[in-house]
C-alpha cells in the first residue's frame, strides 16, 4: 500500500520543489513592474472606452467630437498618405533645434549668472522682464524680422525653452554646497573648471528638471510658431482642420502633440535619471 | 617648513579672530592645535591653507609666502567633501588635472592602497561608511604627497571606535613620507595620541596660550603614567587659557 502511494507522489513533488530554488522570484517581480508602469495607461484607456461607447450610444455628438476610432482612422490615413511622417518630422525638427538653441544659450547665461554676481546684477533684471512677455506677442515682430520660414519658428521655441532652463540652472548653482566649491578652490580651479567639474555636475538633478520644463514649453511654443504660417507640422494640421471644418483632424493633431510630448519627456527623464543615478535621494515605496 | 609670523585676522564685520600668532613647525613634525570652540583654531587652519588671507603678518610654507591655496599644502576637512557623482577613485584623482591620465590613475591607486580602500575604488561616496569616506578624503589630499597636510577636526564626526582607528591610521600614513602635519581638534586624547607638540589656543581674539611638547614614543598607550602627566599639563594650560568671555559681547564667532 505504502509503496503504491509513494511512487506516484515523487514525480509530482519534484517539479513542485524546483521553482523556488531554481528561479527566485524574478519573473514575478518583472510582471509586477510591468503592471506598475502600465498603471499610467489606465486613465487614458478608460477615457477612450467611455468616449467610444458614449459616441456609439449617441450621448456624444460625433459631428463636433468624433469618437476615438474615427480619430485613429484619421491618423492611419495620414500615415498611409505619407503626410504623418512629413508633419511629424517638421514639428519634431523645430522643437529639437529650438530646444538645442534655447538650452545652449540658457546654460551659458545661467552658469554665468550663477557664478558672477556682477553678470547677474547686469542681465538678470532684463531677462526677467523679457520672461513676462507672452510668447504670442513676439510673433509679429519675428515675422517682420526673419520672415515666415524656419528661422523665426526655431527662435520662438528657443525663446520659450530658455527661461525655465536659465532659471533652474542659476538657482541650482546658487544652492551648490559651498563646501564642495571650496574643494575646487583648494585645487586652484579656474572659474571655467569650477563650473564644469563642480557646479554643473552638482546642479545636474535640478538642471534636468529645468530641461524637462524647457522641453514642455518648447512643445507649447511650437504650436504658436506653426500658427504663424506653416505649410507642415502638427500646428499646421490644427489650422487646416479648423479651416476645412474637420474636428477629427484637429483632435488627431492634439493627440499627436500629447504622444510626442510625452515620449520626448520620457526620453529626457530616462536619460536624466541615468545621469544622476549617483544621487542618494528619496524614492517613496520603491523597495 | 611652516612659519607663521605675527599673523592677525580680522573678519569683514570687524571681529578680530586671530591675533599675534607666531608658530614655527619643522619638517615632518606633527603639531596639534587645541582649544575651545570659537577660539579661532579653524580660522588659523584656513589662513594657512590660503582659503582666508591674513589681515596682518605672514604665513610661509618652505620659505614661500602663502597667497592662496597651493599644491604644497593638502587639506582634509571635518566632512569628507567627496563629489557624490564621482567614484572613490575619480574623487582621489580630482585635483590631478595636470597629470596624464595614466599617471593620475597610478597615483590614485597608490593613495587608495595606502588608506586601505583599493577594493572600493569603483564605489560611489554614498556607499561608504563615515570612516571610509574620510579615508578617501585623506587619500585625495595625500595623492600628490604635499609636504604639508592640514586636518581640520578630521575625525570629530566619527564614532569613538572609528576615530581611534583613524588616528592610528593617520600615524601610519605619516610614516609613509613624513609630511608636516597640522591637526586642529578639540579632543585632548586625540591631541595626545598624535602630537609632537600641542599648541593650546585661547579666544577671543584667538591667541596661542601655550605650547606643550609631547616627548612620548609612538605608539602611545593611553592611561600610561607619562601619557596621563601630559594630559594634566595640557588640561592645566587649557583651564589657564582666557575663557571665551568676549563671546557674549560679540555674538557667535564665525568659525570659517
Amino acid at each position: 500500500m505504502t509503496n503504491v502511494t509513494l511512487t506516484p507522489r515523487r514525480p509530482v513533488e519534484a517539479p513542485g520543489e524546483a521553482p523556488p530554488g531554481a528561479t527566485p522570484d524574478k519573473p514575478g517581480r518583472g510582471v509586477s513592474r510591468r503592471f506598475k508602469s502600465a498603471l499610467g495607461l489606465l486613465i487614458p484607456a478608460t477615457l477612450v472606452v467611455v468616449w467610444e461607447v458614449g459616441a456609439l450610444a449617441g450621448v456624444i455628438s460625433t459631428r463636433s467630437l468624433p469618437p476615438p476610432s474615427q480619430i485613429g482612422q484619421t491618423i492611419l490615413d495620414l500615415a498611409r498618405a505619407g503626410d504623418l511622417g512629413n508633419h511629424a518630422l517638421a514639428t519634431l525638427g523645430r522643437v529639437w533645434w529650438g530646444f538645442l538653441l534655447g538650452v545652449t544659450v540658457a546654460t551659458m547665461l545661467g552658469a554665468a549668472s550663477g557664478v558672477s554676481p556682477l553678470f547677474k546684477r547686469l542681465f538678470d533684471p532684463t531677462l526677467q522682464a523679457l520672461r513676462s512677455i507672452p510668447s504670442i506677442a513676439w510673433i509679429p515682430l519675428f515675422i517682420l524680422w526673419f520672415g515666415i520660414f524656419e528661422t523665426p519658428k526655431v527662435l520662438l521655441i528657443a525663446f520659450g525653452v530658455f527661461f525655465p532652463v536659465y532659471l533652474t540652472l542659476e538657482g541650482a548653482i546658487a544652492n551648490v554646497d559651498r563646501k564642495l566649491v571650496e574643494v575646487g578652490r583648494i585645487y586652484r580651479f579656474s572659474t571655467f573648471a569650477l563650473i564644469r567639474r563642480i557646479l554643473l555636475p552638482a546642479s545636474l538633478p535640478t538642471y534636468i528638471i529645468g530641461l524637462r520644463g524647457g522641453l514642455g514649453l518648447g512643445w507649447m511654443f511650437v504650436v504658436a510658431a506653426e500658427f504663424m504660417g506653416a505649410s507642415n507640422g502638427f500646428g499646421y494640421l490644427l489650422i487646416d482642420g479648423q479651416m476645412t471644418s474637420r474636428p477629427a483632424i484637429i483632435i488627431a493633431s492634439i493627440v499627436l502633440f500629447a504622444v510626442c510630448g510625452k515620449l520626448s519627456d520620457l526620453a529626457l527623464a530616462t536619460l536624466g535619471s541615468r545621469l544622476i543615478s549617483w544621487q542618494d535621494g528619496y524614492s517613496p515605496g520603491e523597495t | 617648513m611652516l612659519t607663521l609670523s605675527n599673523v592677525a585676522k580680522t573678519f569683514e564685520d570687524g571681529l578680530l579672530a586671530l591675533d599675534q600668532i607666531n608658530l614655527d613647525v619643522s619638517a615632518g613634525e606633527i603639531v596639534v592645535v587645541i582649544g575651545g570652540s570659537g577660539c579661532g583654531k579653524s580660522t588659523l587652519l584656513r589662513v594657512i591653507a590660503g582659503l582666508e588671507s591674513a589681515t596682518h603678518g605672514g604665513v610661509f610654507v618652505a620659505g614661500h609666502p602663502v597667497t592662496g591655496p597651493g599644491a604644497d599644502v593638502g587639506v582634509v576637512f571635518q566632512e569628507p567633501r567627496l563629489m557624490p557623482w564621482l567614484t572613490v577613485e575619480e574623487n582621489v584623482r580630482f585635483g590631478l588635472a595636470s597629470f596624464s591620465s595614466d599617471e593620475a590613475k597610478s597615483l590614485a591607486n597608490e593613495a587608495l592602497a595606502r588608506v586601505g580602500l583599493s577594493q572600493f575604488a569603483e564605489a560611489l561616496p554614498r556607499q561608504l561608511s563615515g570612516g571610509m569616506a574620510q579615508r578617501a578624503a585623506i587619500a585625495r589630499a595625500l595623492v600628490v604627497k604635499p609636504p604639508v597636510l592640514l586636518l581640520d577636526e578630521p575625525f570629530s564626526a566619527l564614532d569613538a571606535f572609528t576615530r581611534l582607528d583613524l588616528q592610528e591610521h593617520l600615524l601610519d600614513l605619516w610614516g609613509w613620507y613624513r609630511p608636516t602635519l597640522l591637526v586642529v581638534t578639540h579632543d585632548i586624547e586625540e591631541a595626545l595620541t598624535l602630537a609632537d607638540r600641542i599648541v593650546v589656543m585661547e579666544g577671543q581674539p584667538g591667541r596661542i596660550a601655550a605650547e606643550v611638547a609631547i616627548d612620548l614614543a609612538r605608539p602611545r598607550t593611553r592611561g600610561d603614567s607619562t601619557f596621563n602627566e601630559s594630559r594634566e599639563t595640557v588640561l592645566a594650560e587649557l583651564s589657564d587659557a582666557r575663557p571665551l568671555e568676549a563671546l557674549g559681547t560679540t555674538g557667535v564667532a564665525p568659525t570659517r
